[in-house]
């Protein structure tokens, strides 16, 4: 039974091997989502015309990110 | 192990999300209409022809305000299960639910509450449109210093802990964190001049709102993904525990 204890892998650290794959598909996808709530089509653009910008606008406002 | 948290912190995002959008609705809204009279107000002052908006207002109160809550919050939650899985049972013992919390607290802070000191969240209007490459920079490099030093912060109380004690090691590490802060916020230029006659209780009432947003969709996320990733464990927990008897 005590042994079984200290074995449990939810006792323990999740292995640093095991988390980098998913941190590094996690941050670049969130990125990317980040990056067209809050800038796009204001201090640079990937794409021409308004219309990102205009769509999450008061979003854009209400989370806080500069904007006009 | 990963992979379940990483879709439990979102989930939790999309929780966090949806009410960060109904509250957005009831609380942020009025504020935005209220600064976008007064843009009008001025533009028509000035004798400028109303824009065409290429987006209505309703869908950008709307589908657009949903898009934006919804994509921050479950973004977040994907980051956070990260930063939760890295710092479970690392230098410290604490359960997942006060961890998640501890986190959800933090991340408040270095995400949201130190840029907003020196960059606070703005209506419509408020700022010059022509500053605004200087500010989005100057705000991503607070936002970046400030998520930084609380990484850093966090990783210097755990190793600090067992050589001068948990509380000792805490104070010493937020202490530093404050004086970063501090100093970088003394250093970034300012992000501007609100206009004369901007109406002030709208600023206010906007600045209030925003904040009870960003702490609505944190809190969600931090005690949401708290309880999810305890019930995930208990549940795995339980399973190891049967396997040994058996
Ligand atoms: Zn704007």
């Amino acid at each position: 039974m005590s042994h079984a204890i200290a074995t449990n892998p939810t006792q323990t650290a999740i292995p640093v091997a095991q988390i980098m794959p998913w941190a590094f598909f996690i941050g670049l996808l969130a990125m990317m989502a980040l990056y067209f709530i809050s800038t796009e089509q204001g201090a640079v653009h990937m794409f021409d015309g308004t219309g990102v910008h205009e769509f999450v606008h008061d979003g854009r406002h209400l989370l806080g990110f500069p904007c006009h | 192990m990963m992979g379940k948290l990483l879709v439990r912190g979102m989930i939790a995002g999309l929780i966090a999300g949806m009410l960060g959008y109904g509250l957005s609705k009831v609380i942020g809204e009025p504020q935005v209409d209220r600064a976008i009279a007064y843009e009008e107000q001025v533009n028509q002052a000035m004798g400028n022809m109303a824009e065409p908006e290429p987006v209505s207002r309703e869908t950008q109160a709307g589908l657009g305000l949903l898009t934006g809550l919804v994509t921050y919050s479950v973004a977040i939650g994907g980051l956070f299960s990260v930063a939760f899985a890295s710092a479970y049972k690392r230098g410290n013992s604490l359960g997942p639910r006060t961890l998640s919390a501890a986190i959800g607290l933090a991340a408040f802070v270095a995400v949201v509450a130190a840029p907003a000191l020196k960059y606070p969240p703005s209506p419509p209007a408020a700022s010059d449109p022509s500053t605004i490459g200087m500010r989005t920079a100057m705000y991503f490099v607070m936002l970046a210093i400030s998520v930084t030093g609380m990484v850093a912060s966090a990783t210097l109380a755990t190793y600090l802990r067992g050589r001068i004690g948990g509380w000792q090691s805490l104070a010493v590490a937020l202490a530093g964190y404050v004086c970063l802060v501090a100093l970088t916020q003394w250093g970034l230029p300012s992000g501007g001049t609100i206009p004369r006659n901007f109406p002030i209780e709208t600023l206010y009432g906007f600045r209030i709102a925003a904040m009870a947003v960003q702490l609505s969709v944190w809190i969600t996320i931090a005690v949401v993904f708290g309880y999810f990733a305890s019930a995930l464990f208990a549940r795995k927990g339980r399973g190891i525990l049967g396997a040994g008897i058996r």
